[in-house]
């Protein structure tokens, strides 16, 4: 199988032609990613982070080059994690709380899943325990695969100090799961 | 910072191979020597794993209208214009047989674009080509092609007919994977490739035969041996030319329409004509959602139409929650669950249907695939008519990818 290429994507450039239909596919598909993202690291302003990063993402998506360096889920977790970033900077916003009940699982069938679903309840759980920066490398690292260097330099400090976020946040993680918050 | 959080971080370091030479060894001295210690060391170890396996959560209901209200969308408006073509669009962009949880697809493409993305077989005006991948098929009918619209041929020429065969261009262009052309054995195109066909495919050309008189008889005398002969050549020719092109005609009939198909023996009373009904009213008898309108049973397989919330019919989703599936499974055997959405604007909103079928055997047959296909798109067309009434009532459309 040979290496694949760059997909050009039949509801991407729809959408960047401005279909209705299309733009819709494109939120749709890429919502729980997004929704995800804010759901994680802007709780109880999830709804404004998402609606903000969609409002950019559409505003900016004609000029996205589909035959560009990025791919269009890279240019997307870029605006979504560069608007986080923002957010954060202006409001040093530390969500502490975090409602299970909305957060339901997408793909997740209804049956044999218990325990897993347990688990990733109790891991979001514990990730909304985290303070905001330990969160957000967190999430960022390991869910949406950002390189450490990459969180430095958006985030606008040294690599040892994501590093730093890093192991406290996986630290505290591991603590709260252990049942020693 | 307590203690307890400094271990912690340490083993968070060791993960990253952060510590000195010294550290490490004397972290692992103590792993090894404290069994708190390890129970912690392989929670830390489980970590990236377990994050990076958190699913992805879907946003509240709602809010992508919101979202889009916001950036501009004119709220799913579509202009009545569009009518009844609209419609067919919104039905042809389901009529990809689906096997749940992931099979091929079977695409019959007589004129037109389609992208395929996955796994599939489309037969391209006659020319079967198996995508695992992403590619774009483009069927291109030769000048006085014949022309189909859904099933309904419209300028039925035998000549014509021939033609449309022979003379169509296809165009296959592999964006990903790779794309087998013309069955086993036949050209590969790798990603990144075009093929191309505009040749005609090689086969006798019903054109005029020469008649070359012979001098000494008159050329009305219908006695003369000579052109007698030649009338004879004359309609021999032409009768294998109706063959040859009633054999095209067939055969495109047959690979859009398919062919009945055999009751196989041993089926599950779930499939068979006298249980499918039955078990199927049974297994959704819980979800209110959804409504059986049609259980087919003339032919091998069953299928059923279901209206359904067309909020479960969306990419990959499973319409019904999953209660379509989970009948599938209360299944003994090895069956595959075949299924075709669809989803319709109407002044009410939305309206999901979809057509469900089990198939002995787990995987289905071309033939089988190509008939249910025909049967279920048949069935949908009707209800579409049904719900839809006079098309240019209504303006709104959905499509989604198969």
């Amino acid at each position: 199988m040979p290496q694949p290429i760059r997909q050009r994507d039949r509801v991407l450039t729809r959408a960047q032609q401005g279909e209705p239909p299309a733009r819709r596919l494109l939120v749709e598909r890429h919502g729980p990613r997004v929704w995800s993202l804010c759901a994680r690291l802007a709780a109880g302003e999830a709804e404004d982070c998402y609606q903000l990063i969609w409002e950019k993402v559409l505003r900016a998506l004609p000029g996205f080059d589909p035959d560009g360096a990025a791919s269009f889920d890279t240019w997307i977790g870029t605006i979504a994690r560069r608007t986080l970033i923002d957010h954060f900077r202006r409001r040093q916003v530390r969500g502490e709380v975090v409602d299970l009940e909305g957060l339901r699982c997408a793909g997740v069938g209804p049956e044999g899943h218990v325990v897993q679903r347990q688990r990733a309840a109790l891991l979001e759980a514990a990730l909304q325990r985290l303070p905001s920066d330990q969160r957000r490398v967190v999430v960022l690292h390991h869910l949406e695969g950002v390189a450490l260097a990459t969180l430095a330099e958006e985030e606008g400090v040294a690599i040892g100090t994501i590093k730093s976020r890093l192991h406290r946040g996986r630290g505290r993680l591991a603590a709260i799961l252990g049942g020693n918050p | 910072m307590s203690d307890e959080l400094r271990r912690y971080e340490d083993l968070s370091r060791l993960l990253a191979g952060e510590l000195s030479r010294d550290e490490e060894a004397a972290l692992r001295a103590r792993i090894a020597e404290e069994p708190d210690l390890a129970l912690a060391w392989e929670r830390m170890q489980a970590l990236p794993e377990q994050l990076a396996g958190l699913p992805d959560v879907a946003p509240p209901e709602a809010l992508d209208d919101r979202v889009l209200d916001r950036t501009g969308e004119p709220a799913r408006r579509w202009s009545p214009s569009h009518g009844m073509v609209a419609l067919i669009a919104a039905a042809a962009a389901a009529l990809l047989l689906v096997l749940w949880p992931e099979a091929a697809r079977q695409v019959v493409l007589i004129e037109g674009e389609q992208w395929i993305e996955g796994r599939a077989t489309v037969l391209a005006a006659g020319v079967p080509v198996e995508v695992d991948g992403v590619a774009r098929i483009r069927v291109e009918p030769s000048t006085g092609a014949l022309r189909v619209r859904g099933q309904e041929f419209e300028s039925m020429d035998w000549k014509h007919a021939a033609a449309a065969v022979a003379g169509a261009a296809i165009t296959v262009a592999v964006y990903e994977g790779s794309a087998v052309i013309g069955g086993e054995g036949g050209d590969t195109v790798e990603a990144g490739a075009t093929w191309h066909k505009t040749e005609a495919t090689e086969r006798p050309e019903p054109g005029r035969r020469v008649v070359t008189r012979t001098g000494g008889s008159e050329p009305d005398d219908p006695d003369d041996p000579e052109l007698l002969r030649t009338r004879i050549d004359e309609l021999e020719q032409a009768l294998a030319t109706k063959d040859f092109e009633g054999a095209i005609q067939r055969g495109r009939i047959a690979a859009v329409e398919g062919r009945p198909q055999e009751w196989p023996a041993d089926l599950p009373p779930q499939l068979q004509a006298a249980g499918f009904e039955r078990s199927l009213r049974d297994g959704l008898a819980d979800n209110e959602d959804l409504e059986i309108l049609e259980v087919n049973c003339d032919e091998y397989p069953c299928y059923a139409i279901i209206e359904a919330d067309p909020e479960t019919m969306g990419p990959g989703r499973k319409p019904g929650d999953g209660a379509i599936q989970a009948w599938a499974e209360t299944v003994d055997g090895d069956v595959g669950l075949m299924n075709m959405v669809s989803v319709l604007g109407s002044p009410d909103g939305e309206v999901g249907l979809m057509g469900v079928s089990l198939i002995a055997e787990g995987q289905p047959s071309d033939e089988v695939s190509t008939r249910l296909n025909y049967r279920m798109e048949g069935s949908v067309k009707g209800w579409v008519e049904d719900i839809m009434g006079d098309a240019d009532e209504y303006d709104e459309d959905v499509e989604f990818e198969g």
